[in-house]
């Protein structure tokens, strides 16, 4: 406590003589010294002005990329978890029995509803600029897929993908799930 | 003014925060995450990943995948735990010039300075 008094003292005390040393000083200058002096003053408020003028443009720039990076990027985790729920839907889709003729109409019925309600629901993300995309076939790229393993393909050139356990999701073009994918390598198509 | 830009270099992940004003703010990368994995590889074609992109080819990459190459900053080639890195790793640690440790590339077949690929991690 007595040190902080002690310092406070000081920073108080210690301007008196410095102000007066530079009144004393400024009188003695001559006045071209004083001119110099002055004109390097009005450099330096000069640039800093500048810099500060600078730093307001780059500061509305990015304030105005901010509110926008936040509107079309808010609702990323949310759209996130909900391609999750679409995955899940598509998958489903994916394990009901082939169409067969002659099949209980119960399976039909059920299959036309799981399919009306992916197509939907992929609509309903779409508008909302949550897209997906099935890289199958595609060359492996490393943006947008996540590499899981590789396989011998004989069909594929090696860094193609051959399989994708999950889709692409972007939203507003920005990825928000990379694919899942299996990548060719190393099959008979590779040694041609 | 002059800006103050911290970076948090880690074994795994790195964190890039700027100080504006009275607060600091991280900066987030172009996929909106606030850590980039500390990863660098270089493709077959020439390309240099970094961060999230290295991450996710690495299964197809392993040892022109650079990661945790911090513990090698500082190491001479003989210190022992280079020597249990270099079991760990799929990448090659080697003898530098100057007697450091460092990492060889298939892909360039060139030595880089390990200190130097942990800038690029960002």
């Amino acid at each position: 406590m007595t040190t902080e008094n002690a310092l406070h003292d000081e920073q108080k005390e210690t301007p008196i003589p410095e102000t007066a040393e530079a009144q004393t000083e400024t009188a003695a200058l001559s006045p071209e010294a004083r001119i110099a002096e002055l004109e390097a003053q009005v450099e330096d408020f000069r640039d800093r002005w500048m810099r500060s003028e600078a730093e307001m443009q780059n500061f509305r720039t990015r304030a105005k990329r901010d509110v926008e990076d936040a509107r079309q990027y808010a609702v990323q985790k949310f759209a996130k978890d909900v391609v999750e729920a679409a995955e899940n839907l598509q998958r489903g889709v994916a394990s009901l029995p082939a169409q067969t003729e002659g099949e209980d109409g119960l399976v039909s019925k059920l299959r036309e509803g799981f399919e009306s309600t992916e197509r939907s629901f992929l609509g309903i993300l779409e508008r909302n600029g949550v897209t997906c995309q099935h890289p199958v076939g595609e060359v492996f790229d490393a943006n947008l897929h996540q590499a899981m393993a590789e396989q011998p393909s004989d069909e594929h050139a090696d860094g193609t993908v051959i399989q994708a356990w999950t889709p692409t999701w972007t939203l507003n073009g920005r990825l928000i799930k990379p694919a899942m994918v299996v990548v060719a390598k190393g099959g008979n198509k590779a040694a041609e | 003014m002059s800006k103050v830009i911290g970076i948090d270099l880690g074994t795994t992940n790195s964190c890039v925060a700027i100080r504006e004003g009275d607060e600091t703010r991280v900066i987030e990368n172009s996929e909106g995450a606030r850590t980039t994995p500390s990863m660098v590889a270089f493709t077959a074609n020439g390309e240099r990943l970094v961060g999230q992109s290295a991450k996710r080819q690495a299964v197809t990459n392993p040892s022109d995948t650079l990661y945790a190459v911090k513990r090698l900053i500082g190491r001479r080639s003989d210190d022992p735990t280079v020597a249990k890195d270099k079991e760990m790793v799929p990448y090659e640690i080697v003898r530098g010039d100057n007697g450091d440790a460092g990492c060889a590339l298939a892909a360039k077949t060139t030595r880089r300075h390990r200190s130097r690929l942990s800038c690029w991690a960002r």
